[in-house]
């Protein structure tokens, strides 16, 4: 399996939103922990939807959680 | 508790589904395995699995269930959890679409005098098949229960 073509920031934001809980993230996005845990380990690529609740909980754009990686 | 402190409530749930339908699986199929095509009480004795299937059924979902929820906190689907249901009712539906293919081949073929098994033409009653549909049922049940943990744990 190579890498994934979406990669994120999630556990480096939390880190700098004073170590915020998956748990926390998971009540400010609206989904269970589960699903962070998996967007966090690249295994789950969330909806425009769903990324921009996240991009909204750590309060910085879009692109600075979620990055799309080119294959080609 | 201990010992469920690792799963959450989703998985638990996944887990005591998909040993519903194990344990439907063995029931009905040990049961109607060992009924006797064409005989008087046929029909009688599989209403009778059948009953004993849904009993069991409700029985064990008010305990199992019941009791997930207490020692877990029930949360609510999100959407990695639909796509997850959607992936597994997908191998669900493609798992009926074999049987229900294989079942269809096994009448033809039975009704073309094509000796299969030790099923002749004269036990391939209404009745049979409806109990073969029935198997069609609980047996791609079970494949969508084993796709939705397998597809959870993937992710996990």
């Amino acid at each position: 399996m190579g890498k994934p073509a979406i990669t994120n920031n999630v556990r480096r934001l939390r880190f700098d939103a004073y170590e915020m809980t998956q748990a926390d993230l998971a009540a400010k996005a609206n989904v269970t922990r589960q699903t962070i845990i998996a967007i966090e380990g690249g295994k789950y690529s969330p909806s425009l939807e769903l990324a921009f609740k996240i991009a909204h909980a750590f309060g910085v754009s879009l692109e600075s959680v979620f990055q799309y990686q080119d294959g080609e | 508790m201990n010992l469920f402190s690792n799963y959450s409530n989703r998985e638990l749930n996944i887990w005591g589904e998909l040993i519903l339908n194990i344990v439907v699986c063995f029931y009905f199929f040990n049961g109607v395995f060992q009924l006797v095509p064409g005989s008087d009480e046929y029909a009688a004795d599989l209403a009778r699995i059948i009953i004993d299937v849904v009993v069991i059924a409700v029985v064990y979902s008010i305990v199992a269930f019941g009791l997930i929820n207490i020692i877990t906190k029930a949360e609510a689907k999100d959407e990695m959890d639909r796509i997850i249901d959607i992936r597994s009712d997908k191998m669900g539906y493609i798992a009926m679409s074999v049987f229900v293919t294989l079942i269809m081949c096994f009448i033809i073929l039975t009704e073309s005098r094509v000796s299969i098994a030790s099923i002749g033409i004269s036990e391939m009653t209404l009745i049979f098949i409806a109990q073969l549909l029935l198997m069609t049922l609980v047996a791609s049940s079970t494949v969508k229960s084993l796709s939705r943990l397998y597809n959870y744990r993937k992710v996990m």
